[in-house]
């Protein structure tokens, strides 16, 4: 297997000499091509500062990150941000659509900005909402959609552009549990349809329970690791709690 | 912390939006305080007293539209507070949430306007004050006067003046923001987040027609002003066609909002192109929510244009057509023959270095109604001020053939039973031109005459600035046996080589016109000095006016557009963050702010310049100076004035924008 995402040795420190906070303390693994990856932790654990210096948003104080076979901590300005828009897709909590274009416009700025031609464009648009069910919404606006529908759009404006890598940051956490439901075996399709490898952070055990590994971080460290294999997903979901419980997280906040 | 202190913070918190505002209030204090400190700066100038007089008038008109341009300055700076003061709703929520009254929150804006207008009242008077020093030498050149040295300048009643009606705005700021703050609900407060309003894209085929409702609008009203006679032009004609013109441009701006995204919606390898399908729906969104405020903005602009580049050129016309419109040194004229009334006043004739004596007659029931014939009730009908009972000046032919030599126009042959008409007044010439047309016969003494041309002679007997030949009958000579001298006049050149030798002459024609009205004999001396003198009085006058209006208009239509687009950033920050976040190049971006911010500020500018086009050439056609006159420097003149306070708003309104949207790290 192709190794998509490597970790090595990250650290990230923030305040100074006197007041140290390690949000990332010496963290590596590595993420194979086509795997569905769901980073879980409680609040403060330093799961969105893991996914903030894996799409270049943040820096990193020490250690190397590799996607594909490109080291992405030295990279700077524009050519930063053509990594990051040929190589990553982004799923946000609240969706981030632009509310003045439509679902087809938004998805199709993705495809723009890396200076696509307009005629491929829409054939790419309608075969890739297809797959997500938002043929139906693809005219409309944010504001007349639901927000599974809006998650579904931004999923698609992710993948469209075929990235190395889709980041997802807790992409249910605006949905109701049925839309999550649904937005959750969209991603396992797409995941095994497209071969797209998926990062997703969550501190939701039933999102992780859909993944086909799921990383526990803990104080920056990386506590535990599960892989799902063959098992069901309803076994994999209460090994999950079990480790959860382990972490001392707050139930309420799983469930 | 005190009061004072939390309002001088919230300021320099909101430091990037009041930014604009603070800056043109400190020009609009400037400029009021130049404009009305212009009589206190001419007393370093040598002016004769026709000059002089002439002066005080511009002063003395400054000074009535220092009123108009005061209810201008004071609408923007309502507008632009109670728009500022509205996008502050959270931080008044906050404040009240914290326990502090609408009374005490009233005083916080109160004393920050009052801060506000105390900083930009002495810095723009500081501005003004050091800028109107150059104010003198602009009036000294512009006047054609000399100087009789410098001297530092400071007018007590402009600053006093400034300073009473800017109050009066600032007071009527603090009780439009006080009103503001008590309509206050505190639900409504913290509900103020903007929401982005459903766009409805209007339906095509409505815009399709309402545009072209505006366009033949338009065209009816661009005909009208700029082609069609003016005959018939009444005062409410101009207030119609400025209320057509209006509601048109509101009509356009309405359909093309909607037509544009439509337009580009249609092309699709632009709209999917780039940012293209973003920047155009920004734009969209803004000229949606601001057709009416886009409108204003036009009307302004076209105003700004029209007055500056005709109030120039008029200038530019009253000096420059002086060579072809009064061609010689002078013509003198009287009730007596005026080369033998010189010799007897013992006036050496060898002075002129050539003169030619006319005579102009008039018939005792000869009135312009004749020359109309049967079209004269029409014309009435058309235009009240034809005068149809006025006397008709008359000429014999071979006398006009021989000022012809000195006013350069082509002799012309009369048989003895022709007449023809001579008229530059474009109004005149056209109801002439019927009459001509329809072969319209006149009778002198016993004598039938009937039109040797069908179309007027454009000339003239008479040298003046402007086309104002109203109608000159030319009849064969054997008619004006049969009528009464109206004037005897001497046309002449004069044996002078130099402007001051010529003053000379003139003076000695002066003085002695003055002696002879002792002895009730009336010598009228027009000479080419004396008129090109008050031409460039009456020029500079007008060139005050234009640069004084038009920069006022100007800094109230950019300001406007430069708040709406500024405060539409804040609103829209997240859109750009959104943008980043998958990946788009700053570059990009900058460009993108680039061309919605060129957008917003040429759209208006452009329909402005359309109208301006005609409205310039109906003001030039209102003052009777048709034919070429040389627009291109004044063009130039209006260009600068917009490229310096247009062009410096877009300039300052696009770098705050990007500052405002650049990432916040």
């Amino acid at each position: 297997m192709e190794t998509i995402l490597k970790i090595a040795h990250v650290q990230k420190y923030y305040g100074n000499k006197t007041n140290l906070t390690k949000a990332l303390d010496d963290i590596s693994f590595a993420v194979d091509k086509g795997e569905f990856v769901a980073i879980m932790g409680a609040s403060g654990s330093g799961k969105t500062t893991l996914l903030n210096v894996i799409s270049t948003i943040d820096r990193v104080t020490s250690g190397h990150i590799q996607i594909g076979h490109q080291e992405i901590t030295t990279l700077k300005g524009a050519r930063l941000n053509q990594f990051r828009r040929e190589k990553l897709g982004f799923i946000f909590q609240d969706f981030n659509l632009l509310d003045t274009l439509t679902a087809y416009e938004n998805i199709a700025l993705a495809l723009q900005i890396q200076g696509m031609k307009a005629r491929v464009i829409d054939a790419k648009i309608q075969q890739m909402a297809s797959q997500l069910d938002i043929t139906e919404v693809l005219n409309k606006y944010p504001y007349e959609m639901s927000g599974g529908q809006k998650q579904r759009v931004a999923s698609a404006r992710a993948l469209i552009t075929q990235p190395e890598l889709v980041l997802a940051d807790e992409p249910t956490g605006a949905l109701d549990s049925r839309s999550s439901k649904y937005l959750l075996e969209c991603f396992q399709h797409l995941n095994k349809q497209l071969q797209a490898t998926i990062l997703m952070v969550t501190h939701d055990a039933f999102s992780a329970s859909y993944a086909s590994r799921v990383l526990f971080i803990k104080d920056g460290k990386l506590f535990n690791e599960l892989r799902r294999g063959e098992m069901s997903r309803k076994t994999f979901f209460n090994q999950i709690i079990d480790v959860v419980s382990l972490l001392g997280g707050d139930a309420n906040d799983l469930i | 912390m005190t009061l004072f202190k939390l309002s001088l913070k919230n300021m320099h918190q909101s430091l990037k939006d009041y930014a604009i505002y603070f800056f043109t209030l400190i020009l609009g204090v400037a400029i009021f305080y130049i404009f009305n400190a212009m009589d206190s700066q001419t007393i370093m100038i040598e002016a004769t007293s026709s000059k002089r007089e002439m002066i005080e008038l511009t002063v003395q008109v400054m000074s009535v539209l220092s009123v108009f341009v005061s209810f201008v300055l004071g609408f923007l700076i309502i507008y632009a507070s109670q728009f500022l003061i509205k996008r502050r709703k959270k931080e008044f929520a906050i404040y009240m949430l914290l326990g502090m009254s609408k009374a005490k929150i009233s005083r916080v804006l109160l004393l920050e306007t009052l801060s506000i207008g105390l900083v930009s009242l002495i810095a723009g008077l500081g501005i003004g004050v050091v800028l109107s020093q150059g104010m003198s030498v602009v009036v000294a050149s512009l006047f054609e006067v000399p100087m009789t040295g410098f001297r530092f300048v400071f007018s007590l009643s402009a600053t006093l003046k400034t300073f009473t009606y800017f109050s009066i705005m600032y007071i009527l700021v603090m009780i439009f923001n006080t009103i503001t703050v008590n309509r206050c609900r505190l639900i409504e407060l913290l509900q103020a987040r903007s929401k982005s309003e459903p766009l409805k894209l209007k339906n095509p085929w409505l815009c399709i027609l309402v545009f072209g409702v505006a366009c033949i609008l338009l065209a009816q009203a661009y005909h009208q002003v700029a082609y069609e006679p003016l005959a018939g032009f009444i005062v409410q004609d101009i207030f119609r066609l400025m209320a057509q013109g209006g509601i048109a441009t509101f009509l356009v701006f309405w359909s093309l909002s909607g037509l544009i995204l439509r337009a580009g919606m249609h092309l699709k390898g632009f709209y999917y192109h780039h940012l293209n399908s973003f920047i155009l729906r920004e734009i969209d969104a803004k000229i949606n929510t601001m057709v009416f405020s886009m409108t204003i903005i036009c009307l302004m602009l076209f105003m700004t244009v029209t007055v500056l580049a005709s109030c120039l050129s008029l200038k530019d016309a009253t000096t420059k057509e002086l060579a072809t419109y009064f061609p010689v040194d002078a013509q003198l004229s009287s009730d007596q023959p005026v080369a033998r009334m010189l010799e007897d006043a013992s006036f050496d004739l060898n002075q002129f270095s050539s003169y030619m004596s006319t005579t102009t007659y008039y018939g005792d029931h000869l009135q312009r109604r004749d020359l109309l014939g049967s079209y004269a009730s029409e014309a009435y009908r058309q235009y009240t001020f034809v005068g149809l009972d006025y006397s008709v000046q008359i000429i014999s032919v071979s006398d006009y053939n021989a000022l012809s030599a000195y006013f350069h126009h082509e002799p012309i042959q009369l048989a003895d039973h022709e007449y023809a008409i001579s008229c530059n007044y474009e109004t005149m010439v056209h109801f002439y031109n019927i009459a001509l047309s329809r072969g319209n016969q006149l009778t002198i003494g016993k004598t039938s005459l009937v039109p040797a041309y069908t179309t007027c002679l454009d000339s003239f007997i008479h040298p003046s600035p402007q086309t104002i030949n109203e109608g000159l009958l030319i009849v064969p000579d054997h008619c004006v046996a049969e009528l009464n001298v109206m004037d005897y006049m001497l046309t002449a050149n004069y044996q002078a080589n130099t402007d001051s030798q010529r003053e000379a002459i003139d003076q000695q024609l002066n003085t002695l016109a003055h002696d002879l009205k002792d002895q009730q004999i009336y010598l009228f001396v027009d000479s080419k000095i004396e008129t090109y003198a008050s031409s460039i009085g009456l020029g500079t006058m007008l060139t005050f006016i234009g640069i004084y209006l038009g920069i006022v208009f100007l800094i109230s239509s950019a300001a406007i557009l430069a708040l709406k687009q500024l405060s539409d950033c804040s609103d829209n920050k997240q859109r750009y963050v959104i943008l980043r976040k998958i990946g788009t190049d700053e570059k990009w971006i900058s460009r993108a702010i680039l061309k919605q911010t060129a957008i917003i500020f040429g759209f208006p500018l452009l329909i402005a310049m359309i109208h301006s086009y005609f409205g310039i050439r109906f003001i030039l056609r209102l003052f009777a100076y048709n034919g070429q006159i040389g627009l291109s420097s004044s063009i130039y003149m209006t260009a600068l004035f917009l490229i310096m306070i247009y062009g410096g708003y877009f300039v300052i309104t696009y770098l705050s924008s990007r500052m405002i949207l650049k990432e916040d790290r």
